[in-house]
């Protein structure tokens, strides 16, 4: 009676071993040959360009091998550690902008009502914005002249009536972190929503019959036990951030000056503006670098959390 | 009949049969000779498909030249040739040729803007011969549209398909009311901006555009620039834009914002496109932009109802007692090396840009959507029914024409524009203009080390 219990335990528990089934492979194949066409090819390619002189204005083929230069050039290049720098205050601001925006909102709409279900649905209307329309409108609404968000500033707090948003260093900068909170923070607010309902209430409830107040349960129970889902909102957002591309190219063209020049934007303008593919590919290879370590920052916490 | 008889009337058929093959022959040929536009007759293409890389076809001229030469046309009529354009968006057209110059096969004619030429002319055919076979006459151009059409060799490898010269839009009503006269130099601009301001509260004096974006904030700094007799980089190729007459005209680009204040100050972050907003709207009594937009000028749905027909417009302010010196864009067209139709491709090339299927293109005002008085050719924009059906803007155009400039013709143009509008967009802000230009000057040189022009 053993024997086929354990058999039977075996076939459910564990996975077939297919490994020398050929049709396995048939099937894989064509998914593989994309990725490899379309993912390896390129990131092997780049990486070998970014060892290589190459300007497209000089020569329609990549030039010797340089070694490191392209990478040490970076590290002297005013404009990549100015896109270094605006990446790195792009991110803190707009992470930390629709995390705690997206908390407050979840917090206000934790409670099951109708009115706040209705609320939870209109959230995700902003994220599926598409981030070139959210330029032009966010450029719109800012005009000082004709803007609607300008207008409305300007009554609420005279003192910034004309105020240029996009006409300030730090302003055009908070201004194209806004219009990504816009869109992002009501997407959080939905993850928190569903965090803080995984949340066993009788852990709150105990706390309030010990005295507690509101305050004391948010920073001592809720933040705690919710910290598991904003960190890894944080990675995600963090990752996304320092893309952030379209609205600099429809809001801000870089500036003023070079204020909001992200790296993802002179990235672009080396390779598809000045033409220095070898160049362009060091640099995005550095971009690689940090993304890749919140990339592994992530999966390694998911996994982790999987386990 | 006799013999000899049979063969005199033989002989004599034979000899009308050759008269009449002869005069048939000739009547054909006669008849082929005539086909308009220098086109080639017998259509000795007839049944070539040709590609080519364009953008924008939402500009009123090309919708229309692709309407007559697309399938069906009146081109396609008279070569048997028929021609795919290619509409790219705008923002990825740069990359597109580039690739395709490089690598590709696909396209066999392109049109490109002045700005990038630099880059994509290794890759495209001279067509020097040709226009010389083909008796095109070059100095019926502007000679800014020829140069930026030539590679560093001095072959021709664009002829001017678009371009458009500066042009100073003002609103009649407000200068008729207070009796200004048109300004004819930045400094009179100044006078007159000051003045509607002074009398016209609410209404801003001139509409300029500071922004980074694709370099537009450098229209009108090098008029400026070259009104002045300053230059972007000497005939070394050495920046020399940051010299004393440059300083002096940058300064003065810099103060119609932020010392006399003639313009809103949010035009730091104004392009072309919101600037011209000012105008359309009815809130700015000048801008300075291309003359394309004059059909916008004249479009009620684009303008507010104050502002239609009230739009004059004269040729762009030049700089004191100096011959205006304005920068000419133009989109040179031209034929890929990697063409294997490049015959073809000529025809094509020789129809878009004959100056009679540019004055019926200029002169259609049949569809507000697609009128645009854009035309390339001196003897064109001097044309009677061309200027009556775009107001005599032709004519002001060729006047600017014949002082306008090119950019500067080095591969690295677009490393050094970015530099350039970065800069000026900061001076704008407020830094400081010789201390910028000098830095500005310095990354050039960098960028011009770099690129091999001098060590």
């Amino acid at each position: 009676m053993d024997l086929p219990q354990k058999s039977s335990a075996r076939s459910v528990g564990k996975p077939r071993r297919t490994g020398s089934n050929p049709l396995r492979w048939a099937l894989l194949t064509p998914a593989l040959l994309v990725i490899g066409l379309t993912v390896i090819y390129p990131l092997l390619s780049s990486f070998v360009t970014s060892f290589r002189n190459w300007q497209l204005i000089n020569s329609p083929s990549p030039g010797g091998f340089v070694g490191l230069d392209n990478y040490t050039r970076a590290f002297t290049d005013e404009g990549f550690l100015n896109s270094l720098k605006v990446s790195a205050l792009y991110v803190l601001v707009s992470v930390s902008l629709s995390l705690i925006l997206g908390l407050g909102i979840a917090l206000l709409l934790s409670k099951p009502t109708r009115l706040n279900t209705f609320a939870r649905a209109l959230l995700i209307f902003p994220f599926a914005v598409a981030p070139v329309l959210k330029g032009f409108s966010w450029r719109f609404m800012l005009n000082p002249e004709y803007g609607v968000y300008a207008k409305m500033v300007g009554t609420v707090i005279p003192p910034l009536k004309g105020y240029l948003w996009l006409g300030h260093d730090f302003s055009a900068l908070l201004t194209l972190a806004m219009s990504e909170v816009w869109g992002w923070a009501p997407l959080f607010a939905l993850m928190f929503i569903g965090a803080l309902g995984s949340i066993p209430s009788e852990i709150t409830e105990a706390a309030r019959v010990d005295g507690a107040t509101g305050w004391h349960i948010f920073w001592r129970i809720t933040l705690p036990l919710l910290a598991p889902v904003v960190y890894i909102v944080a990675l995600l957002k963090i990752i996304s951030a320092l893309k952030m591309f379209d609205q600099v190219v429809i809001m801000t063209g870089g500036g003023p000056g070079n204020a909001t020049q992200t790296l993802y934007y002179y990235i672009y303008q080396l390779a598809f503006r000045n033409l220095d593919m070898g160049y362009a590919s060091a640099v995005s290879y550095l971009l690689v670098v940090v993304m890749g370590l919140f990339a592994f920052l992530y999966v390694r916490t998911l996994l982790r959390g999987r386990s | 009949m006799n013999k000899v008889g049979k063969a005199f009337w033989k002989r004599l058929g034979l000899a009308l049969g050759l008269i009449l093959v002869l005069a048939l022959g000739l009547v054909s040929v006669n008849a082929q000779g005539s086909i308009p536009y220098e086109l080639k007759p017998g259509k000795p293409y007839n049944g070539t498909k040709i590609k080519f890389l364009i953008c924008c076809l939402a500009a009123g001229q090309f919708a229309q030249l692709s309407k007559l030469t697309g399938e069906g046309s009146e081109f396609q009529q008279l070569t048997g040739i028929t021609v795919e354009w290619e509409n790219t968006p705008y923002e990825s057209l740069q990359q597109k040729i580039l690739v395709e110059a490089t690598t590709g096969n696909t396209y066999d004619a392109v049109a490109w803007v002045d700005a990038w030429g630099e880059a994509i002319k290794p890759y495209l055919l001279p067509l020097n011969d040709r226009i010389k076979a083909d008796k095109i006459d070059l100095k019926d151009y502007p000679s800014a549209y020829i140069q930026a059409g030539s590679d560093a060799q001095g072959n021709i490898v664009g002829l001017p398909l678009r371009g458009h010269p500066l042009i100073l839009f003002y609103r009649k009503d407000i200068f008729d009311e207070l009796k200004l006269s048109v300004p004819k130099t930045w400094q009179e601009v100044i006078r007159a901006a000051q003045t509607i301001q002074e009398k016209k509260p609410g209404m801003m004096g001139i509409a300029m555009y500071y922004k980074v974006n694709a370099g537009q904030n450098l229209f009108l700094w090098v008029s400026h620039l070259w009104g002045n007799g300053g230059d972007i980089l000497d005939k070394n190729y050495h920046p020399i834009f940051n010299d004393e007459r440059g300083v002096q005209a940058t300064q003065a680009y810099i103060d119609l914002l932020r010392k006399y204040k003639v313009t809103s100050p949010a035009a730091t972050t104004y392009a072309e496109t919101e600037s011209s907003t000012e105008m359309f709207q009815g809130r700015a009594a000048m801008w300075v932009g291309w003359w394309w937009y004059w059909a916008r000028f004249s479009d009620p749905k684009t303008v507010v109802p104050q502002v239609l027909g009230k739009v004059g417009f004269a040729p762009a302010p030049g700089w004191g007692n100096n011959p205006p010196q304005t920068y000419a864009l133009v989109w040179p067209i031209g034929i890929f090396k990697n063409s294997k139709k490049a015959d073809a491709a000529w025809e094509f090339i020789k129809y878009v840009t004959n100056t009679d299927v540019q004055k019926k293109v200029a002169s259609n005002r049949s569809d507000p959507a697609v009128a645009d008085n854009t035309i390339v050719t001196f003897s064109g924009m001097e044309d009677p029914k061309v200027n009556e059906a775009n107001g005599g803007i032709p004519k002001v155009g060729a006047e600017v024409l014949r002082t306008a400039r090119t950019l500067p013709l080095v591969r690295t143009w677009a490393e050094i524009q970015s530099v350039l509008e970065v800069g000026i967009n900061q001076m704008a802000n407020g830094a400081d203009v010789r201390e910028t230009l000098n830095r500005m000057a310095k990354d050039v040189d960098a960028i011009q080390k770099r690129a091999g022009y001098y060590k």
